[in-house]
């Protein structure tokens, strides 16, 4: 005997936006009959941060994990208890996505130390001998047109050169092979669903390059009663120029921005969720130069 | 008198009796039966030729006689089916292989044509022999038929080519290096999962079916591998074979992970895959591994653009839709959000290359997403290249997306005006990038000849200047780089040669300014040239107003300044080769002269200057033969006035560089060849015969010393060149004139060697000269050079075909029968000619004689008994007649045998005889004795000569109208074979018959007139016999010719025939009256001797 227990969108790609509804339907299929104490659905929105061990103490980021904070919740019972005949059973069901009191929803994010998340939860409670089936299904919470920021264009450009190092002492960098690469980035305000683009040419470098790379890095910043943790990790890294590119001839900056990795950019009283693009020119000898760029994101 | 009053039909129609002859034989002969045959084993027919033949044969009239291939281990069983199972050891059924021999000459000659394209030829050499700067003969038809689409949809059919040219490139490009393979999907056990049958065809597969133990470790590990995702493994030290056979394996596994709905794996391995390609180890290799791997990925997006399609709803299921091209809007959500999810993944590629692969090789799916992506996706993805700085690593991944783009339109067509745009933005890219790195290979050649094809491609859809305008776009690209010269090289391979020819002078130009560090310039002129001599229109479009003539010979100007200059002979030669057509084509026969002259002179030059001082030998000409030969044949293969070409100046010293025996003997070889394919030659022109036979003298000369260092053996000599050599004689025969033709035919008769059996080796030839030189000597005073001349050369060719005769002791084997059918074959086409000979030189009659005898014993099976031809043909003044008609009635016998010449009439030779014989001056005949009635006596009796010639012609000619004849000769078809008792040729014969016999009558008729009654009661009685046996005596006039003839014979009883006589013939009659009396109605002779009975 088995029971299956799913949670069927209408929507295709999950994505939802503030004051839409939520429908679809709970498949439940089973050879048998099923005796239940009631299903119970329940759409709930949280962002979890984390402290990280670098910023506090082990234990502290340990047992002092933050408190998640609740953006959305709603629950209904879809079944009262009862029998669920054999077979395949399907129960619709509509959740209106409002966000809880004066909060207002945050775009769904997957971080390291900020995770924000919409679920929708169901559970089966069963009888004592039973065990209790539950099944949880993620969705994705997006900006409404007309909210939030807009991309307006921000072009950059920008020189890399022995010269615009920053960590190198001025006696060292004589030591630094000469190389001058400019570039553009189109905008560093960007759109989320539209790719970062821009271009850079090597102009000329002493030493063979190894590799062009973009680093898309996000940097959270999470609050706490001690101050804040501000942590930045890489979220993707692609390679753009790939050995000894070509002197001159433009190379195009293009990255598609991933999902639920990426969100709008996101300051609130308690965290941040900021972005940036570092452009990594990887040298043969494996030094690298790296130019940063912080990037706002927006929806739309 | 009573015989006067007899009447004498004046004519009679002939009717040919059908005999059996086997049955006839049978009566008479008793036979055992057995049941073996003790040589069965021996009989062995070769039948492997019968089909070809059949056709051959068929064509010719009829194929009943030897297309009926009959099984030769059938032992003889009886007599009856005794004569059926001869047939293939007869050696007419079985032996000419290929039919006559003149269809023979004509099939071989179709066989050459075939095969001596000197372009391709060409190509196939320099492919071959330039390896290291070959620019792919196999891409340049290519390269025609794509530019010469008028459509674009044909361009989407280019993965057709495609396919075709991915062989040749697997074939090319091979590495003997060690490769290495960085990989965590295969296993190290070497194949231990890929039992997946295998869809490639990879030469070498290496399948090591491990152990069922290792295999599941092997799938553990992978496992591992794959969760963790870090396990690599590197299989190092692979051999080419090893290393394709991974990548297959490779492929089956991607093929694999999909059929079990692992995805992330399947496009895990797509991502090795086109990782694979960023290593240019074994850089020989590239293109292989290029098609390799661009097939796995093909095949991947093949895969995913198919499930997005069933998820779509517009599945395999409906055909109809799979044609129709995608809408967006119609997608529903979730196959949108399944494609988003790959393109979404594969952006996050790490490497680039991969990603760029990858992304290139799923651009299809696209279509589900937006309408407008393409020609964007197209342009990003064409400037993202742009960052992979290995050249060779970009030019590939360019190539693949000017191959992936094309095909886009299958499942989408553009709504943007231009959508190939990428295709230039390519190669813009790749010649900035040339700029860059100036060390080209070839097999970045490769790359962008693909490129261009799509440029040229698309712009020759797009109908009108746009070609020419897409051409001058590249040209002023190449111009910005310094060594343009493989870019340019590509271009000219690429676009259309008539785009190419009208810009010939600029692009002599470019050429120039190209020094030979990139790409050497003689290759480029090459290739240019190879260009102009493709292009077929070149007389319509140019770009300044010039004369025709004017323009072609400027560019002929400027591109020989260029040529000249090239100091390797070598690269001069090729060079001129691919420019000699040019002038050929388009120019006039003195600037070929002109040409030759330069070349001469340039490899002249060449060679005394490199002249090794201490062999004194020069070698540079030495290795450039072939060059030179290739040379010639092209020259030979374009050239529309042979005439003129061989009356240039500079054509016979331009022979003379042929310094190689054996090159010089091809050479002249192919001159001849082309001479004789030129179609009917009416050699008149007395240059044109000396030139010819200069280079006959020059064959035979070759020969001559060829067969001084070693005897040629007719074994070791190639068919190929059997058959020139056959074509030879074939075609010297065939020359009008008789003088030129017995000269050219000396000069060569040295080249009989090459058909000759082996056992014909020098000391064999040196008697056989001195024999000829003897009897040039006894012949002397024969007369006229003419006529000694003819009997040579019959001499010889009947000397050499009895020595060959005498040395296969008769047996004709497979080598031998080469040789024979030549021999016949010259036999064949010099008899027809004898009679006009016959008729020229009728002013020697005296020897004419003689020289019938020559004729006759040309006729190849019949051994000519030369001792005997000097004594007859002494040239006294003696009356030859008696000896004359015994001869003729050999020549007759002779003649059942000897095929009709196809272009001539039925029994073409009999004809000429009949005339012969009657115009002869018989000394009998009515025309002389009618004037000199007292030599009546002397004159009638040799007037019975005449008479018995023409009887023994009846005869004959009932002989030939057989279905199957008496006797045939060993290997030679004979008329019962070519016609097989047609009723049309029986018909024919018939009709001579009918005059012949009319001819007797009327001398029966002379007979009477001047009372000669004994000759009368003779011929009538002789003619009675030849009527009775030879002709069909149920015919009613027959039987009442041959009533009439008895009586004649017997009118008057003091010159009647013997009484014995007529009754022995009267008994053999009615013999044969019962005999065949078993046969129903056929008891005509009954019917005669009851009649004859009643007579007497």
């Amino acid at each position: 005997m088995s029971i299956n227990l799913d949670i069927k969108l209408k929507k295709a790609n999950k994505v939802y936006h503030e004051g839409e509804n939520i429908t679809g339907i709970l498949l439940i299929s089973s050879s048998s009959d099923i005796k239940h104490d009631g299903i119970c659905l329940t759409m709930e929105g949280n962002v979890n941060l984390q402290l990280s061990g670098k910023n506090v103490g082990i234990f502290d980021a340990f047992y002092n994990s933050a408190k998640p904070i609740q953006l959305v919740h709603s629950s209904i019972e879809v079944a009262a208890p009862g029998k669920i005949p054999s077979g395949k059973t399907e129960i619709p069901f509509e959740f209106p996505l409002k966000p809880r009191g004066a909060r207002s929803l945050y775009e769904t994010y997957h971080g390291v130390f900020v995770n924000i998340q919409y679920l929708l939860r169901c559970e089966m409670k069963r009888s004592f001998l039973a065990k209790d089936l539950s099944k949880v299904a993620e969705f994705i919470v997006e900006y409404k047109e007309n909210t939030g920021d807009k991309a307006i264009p921000h072009p950059v450009s920008f020189v890399m050169s022995p010269e615009s190092l920053q960590n190198v002492r001025d006696r060292e960098k004589a030591r630094v092979p000469r190389f001058r690469i400019s570039g553009k980035i189109d905008s560093t305000v960007c759109c989320v669903t539209k790719p970062f683009t821009g271009m850079l040419i090597v102009e000329h470098c002493e030493m063979p390059i190894k590799s062009v790379e973009l680093q898309l890095v996000r940097v959270e910043t999470c609050g706490c009663a001690e101050g804040y943790a501000r942590d930045a990790t890489e979220i993707q890294n692609i390679q753009i120029g790939e050995g000894d590119v070509a002197c001159g001839l433009a190379i195009p900056i293009y990255m598609v921005f991933p999902r639920l990795f990426t969100c709008p950019t996101l300051t609130t009283s308690n965290f941040k969720v900021e972005f940036e693009v570092n452009v990594v020119i990887l040298f043969q000898d494996d030094h690298l130069v790296t130019e940063n760029f912080p990037i706002v994101l927006t929806r739309h | 008198m009573s015989s006067q009053n007899i009447k004498l039909p004046l004519s009679c129609e002939w009717v040919c009796r059908i005999r059996d002859y086997a049955e006839e034989r049978q009566r008479t002969l008793f036979w055992e039966e057995v049941t073996d045959h003790p040589l069965k084993p021996l009989v062995v027919t070769v039948t492997e030729t019968r089909v070809a033949r059949k056709v051959m044969i068929g064509s010719a009239g009829s194929s009943t006689g030897s297309s009926t291939p009959i099984s030769t281990t059938q032992p003889f069983q009886g007599r009856g089916s005794g004569v059926n199972a001869q047939l293939p050891i007869d050696p007419l059924s079985s032996a000419l292989e290929g039919g006559d021999p003149l269809s023979q000459f004509m099939k071989e000659q179709e066989g050459k044509d075939a095969e001596l394209d000197p372009l391709s030829k060409m190509a196939a050499e320099f492919a071959s022999e330039d390896g290291k700067w070959d620019t792919g003969g196999e891409l340049r038809p290519l390269a025609q038929q794509n530019s010469s689409l008028s459509s674009f949809t044909t361009i989407m059919n280019k993965t057709e080519p495609w396919s075709a040219k991915k062989a040749a490139i697997l074939n090319r490009f091979t590495t003997s290096e060690k490769l290495s393979i960085v990989t965590s999907f295969l296993s190290s056990g070497g194949g231990g999962s890929s039992n997946v049958g295998s869809p490639t065809s990879s030469p070498a597969s290496v399948h090591v079916v491990g152990s069922m133990g290792d295999k599941v470790r092997n799938r553990l590990e992978q496992l591992d591998e794959l969760e963790e995702g870090v396990a690599r493994e590197v299989h190092g030290g692979l051999s080419q074979g090893e290393y394709m056979a991974r990548i297959g394996q490779l492929g089956r596994e991607l093929q694999l992970a999909w059929s079990q709905d692992q995805r992330v794996r399947a496009l895990k391995i797509a991502i090795q895959c086109s990782k694979l390609l960023v290593d240019t180890g074994g850089i020989n290799f590239y293109p292989s591994k290029f098609v390799l791997i661009t097939d796995i990925l093909d095949n991947f997006g093949c895969l995913v653009y198919d499930r997005l399609r069933s998820k779509a709803g517009t599945g395999s299921g409906s055909e109809g839709q799979q044609s129709s091209p995608l809408t967006p809007d119609l997608v529903p959500e979730s196959a949108k959000e399944t494609c988003k999810n790959w393109f979404y993944k594969i952006a996050s590629i790490r490497e680039l290359v991969p990603r760029l692969y990858v992304e290139m090789a799923i651009l299809k799916s696209y279509a589900f997403l937006t309408s407008s992506e393409f020609s964007d996706a197209l342009i990003r993805l064409t400037r993202m290249i742009r960052g992979i700085g290995d050249p060779l690593v970009a030019a590939y991944a360019r190539c693949y997306l000017c191959r992936v783009g094309p095909q886009l339109l299958q499942v989408h067509h553009p709504s943007a005006p231009s959508p190939h745009k990428y295709l230039k933005e390519n190669y813009y890219d790749f010649i900035a990038s040339y700029k860059q790195v100036c060390v080209f290979t070839r097999t970045k050649v490769l790359a962008l000849e693909w490129i261009l094809q799509g440029v040229a491609a698309d712009a020759s859809c797009q109908g009108g200047d746009a070609e020419e305008k897409a051409l001058c776009d590249v040209l002023e690209r190449c111009k910005e780089i310094q060594n343009g010269g493989l870019v340019l090289n590509s271009i000219m391979s690429t676009f259309k040669p008539a785009l190419i020819a009208s810009k010939s002078l600029q692009f002599i130009q470019m050429i120039s300014g190209c020094d030979g560090n990139g790409f050497p310039q003689h290759l480029l002129m090459k290739t240019l040239g190879w260009c102009l001599s493709h292009d077929s229109a070149i007389t319509c479009l140019y770009s300044d107003a010039m004369e025709p003539r004017e323009y072609h010979l400027k560019v002929l100007n400027a591109a020989w300044r260029l040529i000249g200059k090239l100091h390797l002979p070598i690269e001069y030669l090729t060079c001129a080769l691919a420019w000699i057509h040019y002038p050929l084509r388009h120019l006039s026969m003195p600037e070929v002269n002109t040409l030759l002259g330069d070349v001469i002179k340039h490899l002249g030059h060449g060679t005394s200057s490199n002249m090794n001082p201490t062999s004194g030998q020069p070698t540079v000409l030495d290795n450039l033969q072939p060059q030179l030969l290739s040379f010639l044949q092209a020259l030979l293969a374009d050239a529309s006035d042979l005439e003129a070409l061989f009356t240039l100046d500079n054509f016979l010293p331009f022979l003379d560089l042929f310094k190689k025996e054996s090159v010089r003997l091809e050479a002249c070889k192919a001159v001849m060849e082309s001479f004789c394919r030129s179609g009917p030659c009416e050699v008149s022109d007395p240059v044109l015969v000396s030139a010819l036979m200069y280079l006959c003298r020059a064959l035979h000369d070759s020969v001559n010393e060829g067969q001084q260092s070693s005897p040629l053996t007719p074994d070791l000599v190639p068919e190929s060149a059997k058959e020139t050599c056959k074509n030879w004689f074939y075609k010297i025969a065939s020359i009008r004139e008789l003088v030129p033709r017995l000269y050219v035919e000396m000069a060569i008769l040295k080249s009989y060697a090459f058909l000759t059996s082996s056992a014909l080796t020098i000391e064999d030839d040196k008697r056989h000269i001195s024999r000829l030189i003897c009897s040039v000597i006894t012949r002397v005073e024969a007369g006229a050079a003419g006529d000694f001349e003819a009997r040579l050369s019959f001499l010889a060719v009947n000397r050499l075909s009895v020595n060959s005769r005498k040395v296969v002791r008769g047996h004709h084997t497979r080598k031998t029968a080469a040789f024979v059918r030549a021999c016949s074959a010259y036999a064949h086409i010099t008899v027809p000619s004898l009679p006009s000979v016959s008729v020229r030189l009728s002013l020697f009659l005296l020897s004419a004689d003689a020289c019938f005898k020559a004729a006759l014993s040309l006729l190849p099976e019949l051994p000519p008994t030369m001792d005997a031809f000097g004594e007859g043909s002494s040239g006294k003044q003696r009356s030859s007649e008696p000896f004359l008609v015994s001869y003729l009635s050999q020549f007759l016998s002779t003649l059942l045998v000897v095929p009709d010449p196809p272009e001539q009439g039925v029994l073409y030779l009999l004809r000429g005889l009949l005339n012969v014989v009657q115009h002869y001056s018989w000394l009998g005949s009515s025309s002389n004795t009618g004037s000199s009635n007292d030599a009546g006596k002397k004159g009638a009796n040799l007037g019975m000569s005449k008479a018995v010639v023409y009887m023994n012609v009846l005869q004959m000619l009932s002989s030939a109208a057989q279905e199957t004849y008496l006797y045939g000769v060993d290997k030679v078809d004979s008329n019962d074979v070519l016609y097989g008792g047609d009723p049309k040729f029986v018909q024919e014969l018939e009709r001579i018959c009918t005059r012949v016999l009319g001819e007797l009558l009327a001398h029966l008729q002379y007979l009477r007139e001047v009372q000669q009654w004994k000759q009368q009661s003779l011929l009538a009685f002789e003619l009675f016999h030849r009527v009775v046996i030879f002709g069909d005596v149920g015919d009613p006039g027959m039987l009442d010719l041959a009533l009439s003839l008895w009586q004649i014979a017997h009118s008057i009883p003091e010159f009647s025939p013997d009484q014995k006589f007529s009754a022995r013939t009267l008994e053999y009659l009615r013999r044969k009256g019962s005999n065949s009396g078993k046969k129903g109605g056929a008891n005509s002779f009954s019917v005669l001797v009851s009649k004859l009975q009643h007579c007497r």
